[in-house]
């Protein structure tokens, strides 16, 4: 974990992403003077595209739609499949029937969960998020059953002892041990998660980014489409070093 | 203040693929009378640990009935005897601080008395109160695992080797807190142990048995008082008497059974 490593080595971590960064965009912008078409903008035209439509306020609009989408489905995952993944890993039983439903789902393709939910539960909100949270779910509970199985016996007899309510135990006994497994499944989660949303966006929704793709597609705006692409890129990572590692590191703060 | 009255009618551990069922338990009785200190001596995996785990409800895979005493004491019937175990290891937990720990132990009533800081200091955690387990010696992780147990006011404390893998400087310190701490939070203790010192220094009733399935070979009463148990020479006599070759096998306890008064069944 990042608690010993000191500042100097953040810092020189942060200095070789942002070399490594722009090395990437000098053979962008290089490839785009050689080809010179539209269907490869250079850095500059994107950049205008993502102010254009931020000072109209389409892409803040519809980034925070989006990202509201991402949180909401993405919650619904964790809760859900954390649930699932404890009971299964904790019952033997339980994890023998269910393990064959779980690999089915594992294996639909995300887009034929979108088109059914979108066909049963017609083209709504609840639609898309549920469609989203479904995709997830089947991986996280799969993550976390494996943390289920692995809980101590001996905090667990402890527990019983010391008679500790359920909910005592949940938060006190159960979730710190399974904290790495909730930590992996959520990075994995995360990444899933903001591309599937913009496939439920594009197919059935008339806001987000998603959305704009789909709009920008059919006007071949390809500046516009990969403006959307970056800011929400950039929003995604920084959820991911703003509130994903930190919580990862007051999680960890106990070990040695 | 509860005593025990155990009654083991079978317990057995399964066969598994090869290995042929194993019979640990058959007709085996123990009446432990409230407020003492009895210490069971026997060969490792002969089923002790199995035992403290049967009366402490965490194994109920067994045939027969584990039952709390009261004592004939004015106004002493707990309606549901508090039980508090020290295992072999501490099993504190390691994200949680010393203070956590034994906080979580308790209920809202014990919280607003302040047993968590009053049991933390007693043990002489008071300055590590606020540390990780992890980062404590093994010795202080046992101390606090003793605060947990007697900060729970628990009617009937269970230990299985409370004090085994540490030098013999630091289980001494331990031995002497434990008798500390039961001076002022008194407990009917159960007690498993190897080391025959230590039960000469704390038991007042030492109960060996053999194993396959587990039976009493030797009952007898310990008697040293609160200073003889601090007197390394009065130890020594006690120790000799009771552990050198030839020593008296299956001295009855003299019919002093618990006093009646009404039994609890826990289950």
């Amino acid at each position: 974990m990042a608690t010993g490593s000191g500042v100097s080595s953040t810092l020189s971590r942060i200095g070789w992403t942002l070399v490594s960064l722009a090395a990437l965009a000098a053979v962008w912008g290089t490839a785009a003077a050689l080809i010179d078409s539209r269907v490869l903008p250079s850095p500059a035209a994107v950049l205008a595209a993502a102010v254009r439509d931020s000072a109209t306020g389409e892409l803040p609009y519809n980034v925070a739609i989006t990202l509201g989408r991402v949180v909401v489905s993405f919650s619904l995952a964790m809760v859900i499949g954390g649930a699932i993944g404890l009971a299964l890993g904790r019952s033997p039983r339980a994890d023998r029937f269910f393990d064959g439903w779980l690999i089915v789902l594992l294996n639909i393709p995300a887009l034929v969960v979108i088109i059914l939910c979108y066909v049963w539960f017609g083209l709504t909100e609840v639609a898309a998020i549920s469609a989203v949270a479904i995709n997830k779910i089947p991986n996280v509970a799969v993550t976390v059953r494996e943390g289920a199985r692995a809980l101590s016996r001996d905090l667990d007899e402890m527990a019983t002892v010391y008679r500790f309510s359920w909910r005592r135990r949940l938060r006190h006994v159960v979730l710190p041990q399974l904290a790495p497994f909730l930590a992996a499944s959520a990075r994995s989660g995360l990444a899933l998660v903001w591309k599937i949303v913009l496939v439920v966006e594009l197919l059935g929704r008339s806001n987000g980014v998603g959305f704009q793709l789909h709009l920008y597609f059919q006007l071949f705006d390809v500046a516009s489409i990969l403006a959307y692409a970056i800011a929400f890129i950039l929003v995604v990572q920084a959820i991911e070093i703003l509130i994903l590692q930190p919580w990862e590191r007051a999680a960890n703060r106990w070990r040695r | 203040m509860s005593g025990l009255d155990i009654a083991i009618d079978r317990k057995a551990f399964p066969a598994v693929g090869a290995t042929a069922e194993r019979l640990l338990y058959s007709d085996f009785r123990l009446a432990v009378e409230p407020g003492s200190f009895v210490a069971l001596i026997g060969p490792s995996g002969c089923g002790k640990t199995t035992l403290l785990n049967m009366v402490a409800g965490l194994d109920r895979d067994f045939q027969g009935v584990v039952r709390t005493v009261t004592g004939s004491g004015p106004g002493e019937a707990p309606p549901s005897p508090r039980f508090a175990y020290v295992f072999q290891n501490p099993r504190l937990l390691p994200w949680r601080t010393v203070r956590e720990n034994v906080a979580l132990a308790l209920d809202a009533d014990q919280l607003v008395r302040g047993l968590v800081d009053r049991f933390v200091d007693l043990v002489g955690l008071t300055e590590a109160a606020d540390q990780h387990p992890e980062r404590l010696s093994v010795g202080m992780q046992r101390r606090a695992a003793l605060a947990r147990a007697f900060a729970t006011e628990p009617d009937v404390l269970l230990m299985d080797e409370p004090f085994v893998s540490l030098d013999e400087a630091t289980a001494e310190r331990l031995r002497l807190l434990l008798l500390d701490l039961l001076a002022v939070r008194p407990a009917t203790v159960l007690f498993v142990t190897h080391d025959t010192r230590e039960t000469v220094m704390l038991a007042d009733r030492l109960i060996e048995v053999t194993g396959n399935p587990v039976s009493i070979v030797r009952d007898v009463r310990i008697g040293l008082d609160a200073a003889g148990r601090r007197d390394a020479t009065a130890r020594a006599a006690v120790h000799a008497r009771l552990f050198s070759e030839g020593h008296p096998v299956l001295v009855p306890v003299g019919g002093d059974r618990p006093a009646g008064g009404a039994l609890e069944g826990r289950r």
